[in-house]
């Protein structure tokens, strides 16, 4: 009767933990999917995925403090699978339709996202987890499964792109009246 | 990490994003129906998880206890590095620390605290780390070596009476590699935030280091009983509305220490979207004080935000500090880079109409550059020099920028550290500058704080 009580209180607990997690990482989510993937279809498929299988391997994770990288790791393998399993050559149309949705969907305030998504490919995610999410190099490393010396090599260089388009902005990034 | 990385961390970190309505629907819908996707047996094995960690925990190895007493001693860490950040601030660590010499051992790797340094601000951790077998660097190689140190060196986590002690915005490390298999370490942990007694206990702690999973935990009581450091602090809880953006700022002032290793404001605000951090400080006799760059908390959704802005100041006896919001803007039609001519001496770049930066000295090698300097005024933005030929054009030597200030003098050093530069490249390197940066100072919304 004990055990019973003691396990329901358990589940009962993660359950609520655990949707509330994704509810204050949902847009974090949204944010590195996007980093990775071109078309809002797919980071929505990517998500919904996400969510599923962390939810079923909770078991895993060992403590609810590392769960942000966790399911985040989870998430960039779910957006390579997408992006392996879609035809190699890209539509013009899908570069249009993401554009739009872009725009149409989020709040830039002061940009820094739009410098982001002028960077190549392979910086954005790293760019995300970096600066967004405050990951160290290592916990990068591990959710993108790319060696910490690739990470910090893309960050380098991604980093000095942002400069550059920043001074072609002329500092003006730095804040409006 | 230097500013430019903090501005964009803050500045990423503080934007608002919404999501698609579709998106979100699909998440909420998906939450919904978790439940019935769970098997009975999924959570029968969480159980079985929950005890094999609980079985782990108790076989793990914790140091015993220590009790430390606060008498003064040589801190090795600054005997055995060129130049640690925080040299300056030597001479006050030895006077406020205590010898601990405890440590812990899990996979092969040995966690020693050598050290700690406390006032009301800061627990200054200084550590020595171990390694049976070499230490796998992170990261490529090249560069300078204490940045794969900063890399490698582990997050140590600390509790105080049992009550973890959130990193918050002005933590810091400096670490460097003694030999393959050793790494000291310093870690600058915020305690601004919390409430401490004279006698806590301190747990100390990591749940990975260089990669390994283990558990090196060291508890401390300690004794802070002797120690005479003259220190100020006030809780003024003032609450204050700042105009801002599309939101207005709900403040409060939760807080302001002066002690011998820093003087921090604590400003809480509830999260909403950008949090409260552009403002000037100004002491009872009207000067700025010198605000040092640091990380935003922003805070979770619908949480409580709360940030310490450290700044510099030798005075112990201010009445009150004067708060000013300010606003940092574009303007068109002032330049966007000034500078001046290396050669030049008592060099001003004036960044607003409110601040300026006083460069006194500038020393260039073919493998970097040293920038000291002062600020006078309200300088709230400044990632590195720009370093210019006599066009004016950027000449992109630097690959890393180092930043440490002296908080007993307010002398700012800036190192610029080259990567394969040419000759010919060096050579062209004539001037240096700023960007400019408009300052609106909002002197209708000033806050007085009394420090009495």
């Amino acid at each position: 009767m004990v055990k019973s009580g003691v396990l329901k209180l358990f589940k009962q607990s993660n359950d609520d933990l655990f949707v509330r997690y994704i509810k204050e990482y949902k847009n974090d989510l949204y944010r590195l999917a996007k980093s990775i993937l071109r078309n809002e279809a797919d980071v929505e498929e990517a998500v919904s995925e996400t969510i599923v299988k962390a939810y079923s391997n909770i078991e895993k994770l060992r403590s609810f403090n590392k769960f942000k990288p966790w399911i985040m790791q989870i998430l960039a393998n779910e957006c390579y699978r997408i992006c392996k399993s879609r035809s190699r050559i890209t539509c013009q149309e899908d570069v249009q339709d993401y554009s739009e949705v872009i725009y149409d969907t989020y709040d830039y305030n002061d940009g820094m996202w739009s410098l982001v998504n002028c960077l190549d490919e392979e910086f954005k995610a790293v760019v995300v987890l970096f600066y967004y999410e405050d990951m160290s190099i290592r916990n990068i490393s591990k959710i993108l499964d790319i060696p910490p010396g690739t990470v910090k090599s893309r960050l380098s260089r991604a980093r000095e792109k942002l400069k550059m388009l920043i001074e072609r902005e002329g500092g003006n990034f730095y804040g409006q009246f | 990490m230097d500013s430019f990385d903090k501005m964009l961390k803050s500045k990423a970190q503080s934007e608002k994003m919404v999501t698609p309505k579709q998106f979100d629907e699909r998440v909420e819908n998906i939450l919904t129906n978790l439940s019935k996707k769970k098997t009975k047996k999924n959570s029968m094995r969480i159980v079985a998880i929950v005890a094999a960690i609980t079985i782990l925990t108790t076989v793990t190895v914790v140091a015993a206890p220590s009790i430390i007493m606060f008498t003064g001693d040589i801190i090795n860490y600054f005997n055995g590095s060129d130049d640690p950040k925080y040299i300056s601030d030597k001479d006050l660590f030895e006077k406020y620390n205590g010898k601990v010499g405890a440590s812990v051992s899990d996979k092969g790797i040995t966690l020693t605290i050598d050290n700690i340094a406390i006032d009301n601000n800061f627990i200054n951790v200084f550590y020595t780390i171990k390694s049976k077998s070499i230490i796998p660097k992170i990261g490529e190689d090249g560069g300078p070596s204490h940045w794969s140190a900063y890399f490698d060196a582990p997050l140590l986590q600390h509790k105080i009476d049992g009550k973890y002690v959130q990193p918050s915005n002005t933590y810091d490390t400096d670490a460097y590699y003694e030999s393959k298999n050793t790494l000291k370490g310093m870690q600058r942990v915020n305690i601004s935030q919390n409430e401490i007694s004279k006698d806590f206990e301190l747990e100390t702690y990591a749940q990975e280091i260089f990669g390994i999973k283990g558990e090196w935990h060291i508890f401390l009581n300690i004794d802070t009983s002797i120690v005479k450091a003259k220190t100020t602090i006030v809780n003024p809880k003032i609450k204050a509305t700042i105009s801002g953006g599309k939101d207005n700022h709900d403040i409060t002032i939760e807080k302001v220490i002066l002690s011998p290793f820093g003087n921090q404001i604590v400003i809480s605000e509830k999260s909403k979207g950008p949090v409260f951090n552009s403002f000037a400080l100004q002491d009872d006799k009207g000067n700025f004080l010198d605000i040092c760059p640091s990380y935003i908390n922003f805070g979770g959704p619908n949480d409580i935000a709360t940030n310490s802005f450290e700044f510099i100041n030798k005075r112990t006896d201010m009445k009150y500090l004067m708060l000013t919001p300010i606003y940092l803007g574009t303007n068109s039609s002032s330049p966007k880079i000034i500078s001046s001519d290396i050669s030049k001496d008592n060099i001003q770049l004036k960044q607003s109409e409110v601040g300026t930066v006083h460069i006194e000295n500038i020393e260039i090698t073919d493998t970097d550059a040293i920038i000291e300097y002062r600020i006078e005024g309200v300088v709230p933005v400044l990632g590195g020099f720009l370093l210019l030929d006599e066009n004016e054009e950027r000449i992109r030597l630097d690959t890393y920028i180092d930043e440490k200030v002296n908080r007993q003098t307010g002398l700012h050093t800036i190192k610029h550290t080259f990567e394969n530069p040419t000759a010919e490249e060096i050579s062209k390197l004539k001037k240096i500058g700023i960007f400019t940066v408009p300052v609106r100072m909002n002197y209708d919304e000033q806050v007085k704080i009394p420090l009495n």
